[in-house]
């Protein structure tokens, strides 16, 4: 006649229990949608603090930017309405260049061994930016 | 006066009384602590917690595309390239919004985005966009890579060409289509900071920019993080 008390006392021992094997009570974090919040392993520049030495972009930052994104970023390039073969080209678009050096996202892995940017190169470039990309 | 009469619990009635509570129990123990509201984010994600979580900043609303026509946007535009030619005005991009929603800088698209609590912390706040044509309110899908998203503090914070930063978002990425065809995209962005920042969101960043019909719009808005 305890029968019935007894079944739910079982369920309450393994009722928390999905068949998924997952814990209810421990949400997914981000359920399918994938995670990316977090800089691609090996790609952590260094936003620098304070600016005891800008870059030049004549003698540092354009070389650069020609090996690194002027592949595309050029007239007739994959990425052309995003010219950066000047220096206003690039500066126009500064947030977006500095946000997506930063986050890794650019150059992109398929853009080639020569167009790799190192971590120095791209913490130079950050440097750059944070001073006032100046057209020095 | 009548005389109330209190039957004793028959042994069977009061098993069943044991199971009934036993089975809420059950219920109760796999709910969580708060049940009276919905998880952050409605999808089962764990939220940053802050004691005053920030928000849209609060201003005037979006009126830029009041008047014009909706902009059409094609697919065939997607892979033009340019020849050259001196780049446009100095401001690449539109005014950044103020509020949850608006249309993008062209008029192609209208955005909204809304988000589990504002909060400062490296695990990212869970943001969801929803992006429909401004033309018919089709959602807009088959996104490369989704949105992607430019977070950063502005160094001026004049809406109306913020394109300077010292501080980008360290965590700069993508928002990922729930569902295909949903037009709904979610996922994570870092404020690492307290202050008035701007989220960017590209659609259909692999297009390039150049033709009207260009299916690459841009809409930025103004977030405040405690």
């Amino acid at each position: 006649m305890l029968l019935p008390g007894a079944v739910g006392l079982v369920l309450l021992a393994v009722g928390c229990t999905d068949p998924s094997g997952n814990d209810p009570n421990v949400p997914d974090r981000l359920g399918a949608v994938s995670v990316d919040a977090a800089a691609p392993p090996g790609c952590t520049p260094a936003l620098p603090a304070t600016c005891p030495n800008t870059p030049s972009y004549a003698e540092n930052i354009a070389p650069l930017v020609k090996r690194t994104c002027v592949p595309c970023h050029a007239p007739g390039g994959k990425a052309s309405d995003r010219d950066f073969t000047t220096y206003h080209g690039l500066v126009r678009l500064e947030t977006t260049a500095l946000t997506q050096v930063n986050g890794c996202l650019m150059p992109p892995a398929d853009a080639g061994p020569d167009a790799a940017m190192s971590l120095g190169d791209r913490t130079e470039l950050l440097q750059w930016f944070v001073c006032g990309s100046p057209d020095n | 006066m009548s005389e109330l009469r209190v039957r004793p619990l028959s042994l069977f009635a009061g098993s069943i009384l044991a199971g009934a509570a036993a089975l809420i129990a059950v219920a109760s123990a796999c709910s969580s602590s708060n049940d009276s509201s919905p998880p952050p984010g409605g999808d089962g994600s764990i939220g940053l917690t802050c004691s005053a979580p920030g928000s849209a900043t609060p201003g005037p609303a979006d009126v830029h595309c009041q008047g014009q026509p909706a902009q059409p946007v094609d697919t065939a535009s997607c892979n033009v390239t340019s020849d050259g030619g001196a780049p446009g005005e100095d401001c690449a991009y539109g005014d950044t919004e103020f509020g949850q929603s608006g249309t993008d800088d062209d008029c192609k698209y209208k955005v909204s985005w809304t988000s589990d609590p504002i909060c400062e912390g490296a695990a990212g706040v869970q943001f969801t966009a929803t992006v429909t044509n401004n033309v018919d309110g089709s959602p807009v899908t088959g996104t490369q890579d989704g949105l992607t998203i430019e977070t950063y503090i502005p160094t001026n914070l004049d809406a109306s060409c913020d394109d300077k930063s010292t501080h980008p978002s360290p965590g700069n990425a993508h928002l990922q289509e729930v569902t295909p065809g949903s037009g709904i995209y979610k996922g994570p962005i870092v404020f690492d900071a307290p202050g008035e920042w701007s989220v960017r969101f590209h659609i259909h960043e692999e297009c390039t920019d150049i033709l009207p019909t260009s299916q690459h719009g841009h809409i930025a808005f103004h977030v405040s993080v405690p």
